[in-house]
């Protein structure tokens, strides 16, 4: 099948799957942009079906915090192509002969015993039919049984070094599913090895080792741009972290300097000083806190003592106290507020002066002052004798960052995410998105053909975590050094609060460059390039916010590999991915696709 | 926590052979620098024990697995602060983290400066603090107060080298391959050396082939 028939084809099943759009029909999703076989990629981090620890698709992503070595391109509905494997249909002629194995049809399996002590490879099977060079196939298989002391080998190639090794366990029969990215080359047939090993190794099998393999082994296409990443430093994670606290819900694993933490009920606590002279509250380091803005939200309710400050822990760090009695503040930023809450809470919004790295100056505290505090009382250095019967009520802490250039008054009250630990949160109702570590995180595709068109779109939810170092949301044939290229920057150059399209065709870059962008920021991007037309554009949140229309030479886009999270000379991306549309095309009403990236990223537009 | 590490060039390719099989290729990608060039590679990897036991297995590599003494302040967890942290504790620094060569004021000896020429980021080491409000030409107009850092990896045009530390490598130790270039609308590579294995011909005369 050719690639228009496979597009036209595909196109037809996603119609068939989506039953058309519109007024009572399903939601829009941004498949519905490549119908037409448009060239390009659509990556959704909030779908685990699409990821995978290990670049050779073994092992999914199955929770937040997992590192993501392959994410799957959704544009094209992730619908498998023809079979080029075998149904139920295996059978020991379809082996390539080699004596160091003996095989036995047992009916629903095949059993591959090592024959003799120099064996090294495995028993080889070639797929039926033709594979398609370059591409990404799905291969399935099940392991019925393995000999005691051995595991199960596996291997496949397309002529060229083997593309991915697992090993499995005596007496764990499974159902295993490999994606395997095939080069340019080989002899048009996935060949596959299977064989007993043991010490991860198929030489080290002992003669008489076996497995049993089932009849059933599938091998399909998986079309698609798929994104890989096979250097373990280098794979992004998964993740769906906003509060930056830990513990949450545990004040008593807080650091208590002269105080006693008690669960009340649920999340809810009552922190009281101890009977000492002394200065009393609650600290924690924020995991993750970054240089940028953060707020730091609270309920608290007064049980005794009726004041209280929240704020950083060094003596001239950001605080703000409250007082509970009144419902007003006592002292604090002017972006610090309290709000009236039913039953008696007031929720506390605190917003640092300054914009540090939080774990420099020990965190943040919470701290119960008596009646004789005042609006000079510095929290930090104020000591009074504590009464042990009074305190106050704490629930629901939490650090978020948020641009420093936004006012709490504005920003929507965060909902609250529970934190136990960097691994141990909610998730349900949050985000998901790649985090990019800006050292050496990224993923990157084979070769897309974006060389028929001189239009594209690029639909990004993002997040740059930091303006210290250029960051590259996306890249393709590196527009920088390259012609006929573009890319997604955030931010463009190092210390600016910019974020950037750049493409071009032949000639020099034309940038569109905005420059109000500082992080932290999270926001829904969207690149609009257009070589002959000289286009270039950037939307921010659905809002046009700087063009170019500068000569960019001629020609149309590259054949080259897509990076996401870097270009290929570097420039690493400090940040988050939420969704990523590219589009070989122009697209005229960018209203869905905006909406559903914002609906992705948690961004209103 | 996560983890960072660091080599010394010398053993770059020997560290990220020991990991490649279990792990994937060049895990050890991040260039530091010193004043003649690269000095070093680092990574920075999110929470994995498997990895960690790998690296601390690997001789000659330094690992900051984020645990900190007793008493001592905790590491910080933003992986930018964690790498640039483990870089200069080796006495080198970090290209992709170096602030730009000022337009005023002072350059400082020591420091690594990036500076862009036509949209292309170049790094460049500070030998002897100048005034670049007087000395404010580009930066190869004053080769005795700063130098050119070449990027590993990176193909940008041929520039007449000053001595053996920017000379083209017949092997970089960093990337493993021959230095390449760009001259007379061609990409070059290096093929032939001196006997330590720097080319410091131009192109089409000595040591280089068209790719």
């Amino acid at each position: 099948m050719g690639a228009r028939a496979l597009a036209k084809a595909i196109a037809s099943a996603l119609a068939r799957q989506l039953g058309g759009v519109g007024a009572g029909g399903p939601a829009w999703t941004p498949a519905l942009l490549f119908q037409s076989g448009e060239q390009g990629v659509w990556y959704d981090p909030s779908d685990f079906s699409t990821m995978f620890q290990d670049a050779a698709g073994t092992t999914p992503v199955t929770a937040v915090e997992q590192p993501v070595g392959l994410a799957l391109d959704k544009r094209l509905g992730l619908v498998r192509g023809i079979e080029r494997g075998w149904g139920q249909e295996l059978a020991l002629s379809d082996f390539i002969a080699n004596a160091e194995y003996t095989l036995t049809d047992l009916g629903d399996r095949i059993r591959i015993t090592r024959a003799t002590t120099n064996a090294t490879t495995g028993l080889v099977l070639d797929s039926k039919l033709a594979v398609v060079a370059g591409a990404f196939h799905e291969v399935k298989f099940s392991i019925l049984a393995i000999s005691a002391g051995a595991s199960g080998f596996y291997a496949a190639t397309n002529g060229g070094a083997a593309q991915a090794i697992s090993n499995f366990y005596p007496g764990a029969p499974s159902s295993f599913t490999h994606i395997v990215k095939l080069d340019g080359s080989g002899n048009g047939k996935l060949r596959l090895s299977f064989g007993p090993a043991r010490s991860a190794s198929p030489s080290n099998a002992l003669v008489g080792d076996y497995i049993e393999l089932s009849k059933t082994i599938s091998v399909r296409e998986l079309p698609g741009n798929h994104a890989f990443q096979t250097t373990t430093a280098q794979k992004p994670v998964l993740s769906a972290r906003k509060n930056l606290l830990t513990n949450t819900e545990e004040f008593s694993a807080w650091t208590q300097e002269a105080v006693t933490s008690v669960r009340i009920s649920g999340a809810e606590w009552k922190i009281s000083p101890t009977a000492a002279t002394a200065i009393h509250g609650v600290k924690i380091v924020p995991a993750g806190a970054r240089i940028g803005g953060t707020i730091f939200v609270a309920e608290v309710k007064a049980d005794g003592y009726s004041k209280v400050s929240i704020g950083e822990t060094n003596q001239t760090g950001t605080h703000a106290s409250f007082d509970l009695s009144s419902g007003t503040k006592m002292v604090g930023s002017a972006l610090s507020q309290i709000v009236p809450l039913p039953n008696g809470w007031y929720r506390i919004f605190v917003r640092p002066f300054g914009f540090d790295d939080h774990t420099g100056v020990g965190g943040w505290c919470i701290r119960p002052l008596d009646d004789a505090a005042t609006a000079s009382t510095n929290p930090n250095l104020y000591s009074y004798m504590g009464d042990p019967t009074k305190g106050i009520r704490v629930r629901y802490p939490q650090l978020v960052a948020v641009p420093t250039s936004q006012s709490v008054t504005t920003a929507p009250s965060p909902s609250y995410q529970r934190v136990n630990t960097a691994t141990d949160y909610d998730t349900v109702g949050f985000p998901h998105y790649l985090k990019f570590d800006g050292v050496d995180d990224n993923l990157a595709t084979g070769n897309i053909n974006f060389t028929a068109t001189d239009k594209m779109t690029v639909v990004a939810g993002a997040t740059k975590l930091s303006d210290a170092a250029i960051g590259y949301v996306v890249d393709h044939n590196s527009p920088q050094a390259n012609p006929n290229a573009f890319a997604l920057t955030a931010p463009q150059t190092a210390t600016t609060a910019s974020m950037a399209f750049r493409t071009r065709g032949s000639g020099a870059p034309a940038d569109a460059v905005y420059s109000s962008a500082a992080a932290p920021l999270t926001a829904v991007l969207t690149g609009i390039g257009g070589i002959s037309s000289y286009v270039s554009k950037l939307r921010f949140n659905g809002v046009e916010v700087a063009n170019s229309s500068s000569d960019q030479g001629v020609g149309n886009y590259s054949n080259a590999q897509l990076y996401i999270g870097k270009r290929p000379s570097g420039n690493h991306l400090n940040g988050n991915i939420y969704q990523l549309i590219v589009r070989g095309a122009a697209t005229a009403d960018l209203t869905d696709a905006e909406a559903f990236t914002a609906g992705k990223t948690g961004v209103t537009l | 926590m996560t983890i960072v590490a660091i080599v010394p060039v010398a053993h770059i390719k020997a560290a990220n052979d020991a990991l490649a099989e279990s792990f994937g290729p060049n895990n050890f990608s991040v260039p530091a620098y010193g004043g003649t060039g690269v000095t070093h590679a680092a990574l920075h990897a999110w929470d994995d024990p498997a990895f960690l036991a790998a690296l601390q297995a690997i001789p000659n590599v330094v690992v900051d697995d984020g645990t900190r003494p007793e008493g001592q302040p905790p590491a910080s967890t933003d992986p930018i602060i964690r790498t640039k942290e483990l870089i200069e504790a080796q006495g080198a620094k970090w290209g992709a983290q170096a602030p730009m060569l000022p337009t005023s004021g002072n350059a400082i000896a020591g420091t690594l400066y990036a500076f862009d020429r036509n949209g292309t980021r170049e790094l460049w080491y500070c030998i002897q603090t100048f005034s670049r409000s007087t000395y404010g030409a580009a930066p190869e107009t004053y080769p005795a107060l700063i130098r050119r850092i070449r990027v590993p990896g990176t193909v940008a045009a041929w520039v007449q080298p000053l001595d053996q530390y920017d000379a083209y490598k017949l092997v970089n130790p960093f990337t493993g391959k021959p230095d390449e270039c760009t001259f007379g609308g061609f990409t070059w590579y290096v093929t032939q050396a001196d006997g330590s294995g720097n080319n410091v011909w131009q192109p089409g005369v000595f040591g280089w082939t068209k790719r």
